[in-house]
């Protein structure tokens, strides 16, 4: 089976997975490793965000959470952003099938640090759960399913801002592929960090290769470097460039 | 040098294993997160 149908079958598995919560017994508290709010009316686990900001509001240490995200970032790095995030599938679904149609760059990379900063610092200051009320992730997966579930409820202009949010993302994911992957996720800026002493990595033999570059012109986060290829805070591991490479000189790799 | 690196790797692991496996009571105000409505996800809140 071809790597991209492998990973578009792990991504419906997350998606699923994800949302066994309709059955209450499922409605867990193990921590999400990607972004999927658990305000979901069948969300089956912790959406890291949302719990580090409500351990901080109540002025504690996520120390769970910290060790859970710590797992599963040295084994696999930033591999869930590209293998099971429902929001990131969803910019898969949108991006071109092609990324050279797509912006191949790196600047302001560093975005989603500062926003994962400002999303604790707020919580710190505000004593809420503010990074919620705009994130795109929880309009599409919470806010919408909640108001086909209960469609009496009110919504006040919270549910508006949300439905902002989400459209001003899709329509520039629509430009940018993986756009909320690359600039804005905290949680990828956070599980980014483990790229760089993450046990898999993508391994690359220069005697291989022939500087062709497709699998850079092809890269969904716009990774410019060969060097950057599986070490880079970006790195999704997708495994796009594994696939587009004529000469197969990338592969995955455990470092051993 | 690289086996020392690796193993640095494991032992960070097993530092999570560790921080997570001693805070397992949080697992239960996770659960009660995920139990209740966080009402300003959906935007009524």
């Amino acid at each position: 089976m071809k790597l991209g149908n492998k990973r578009r079958l792990t991504q419906i598995a997350a998606f699923i997975i994800s949302n066994l919560g309709f059955i209450r017994i499922l409605k867990t508290g193990f921590v999400c490793p990607f972004l999927y709010c658990y305000g979901c009316p069948f969300a089956a686990f912790g959406c890291p965000v949302g719990i580090i900001q409500n351990f901080i509001i109540y002025h504690q240490f996520p120390l769970f959470t910290i060790g859970s995200l710590g797992i599963y970032g040295i084994i696999l790095g930033r591999t869930f952003c590209g293998w099971a995030c429902p929001f990131g599938t969803l910019h898969d679904m949108l991006s071109y099938s092609n990324a050279k149609r797509s912006i191949q760059t790196r600047n302001y990379w560093y975005v989603k640090y500062i926003i994962l900063f400002l999303t604790l610092g707020l919580a710190w200051v505000a004593l809420d759960t503010v990074f919620c009320k705009f994130c795109p992730s929880g309009s599409l997966f919470a806010a919408i399913p909640f108001l086909i579930l209960y469609p009496k409820t009110e919504f006040g202009a919270p549910f508006y801002i949300h439905m902002f949010t989400l459209v001003s993302t899709i329509i520039l994911a629509l430009l940018i592929s993986r756009f909320w992957c690359r600039y804005l996720c905290p949680l990828g800026a956070i599980a980014g960090a483990f790229n760089k002493v993450g046990i898999l990595t993508i391994d690359w033999d220069e005697a291989k290769c022939k500087k062709c570059k497709n699998c850079l012109d092809i890269c969904v986060m716009g990774i410019t470097e060969m060097e950057e290829v599986g070490s880079s805070t970006d790195c999704i591991f997708c495994g796009r460039c594994v696939e587009g490479c004529p000469e197969k000189a990338l592969s995955f790799k455990i470092k051993s | 040098m690289y086996k020392i690196h690796f193993k640095l790797k494991l032992l960070l692991l097993a530092g999570f294993i560790l921080v997570a496996a001693l805070n397992v009571n949080d697992y239960w105000l996770i659960e009660m997160l995920v139990r209740y409505v966080c009402t300003s996800c959906v935007g009524i809140g």
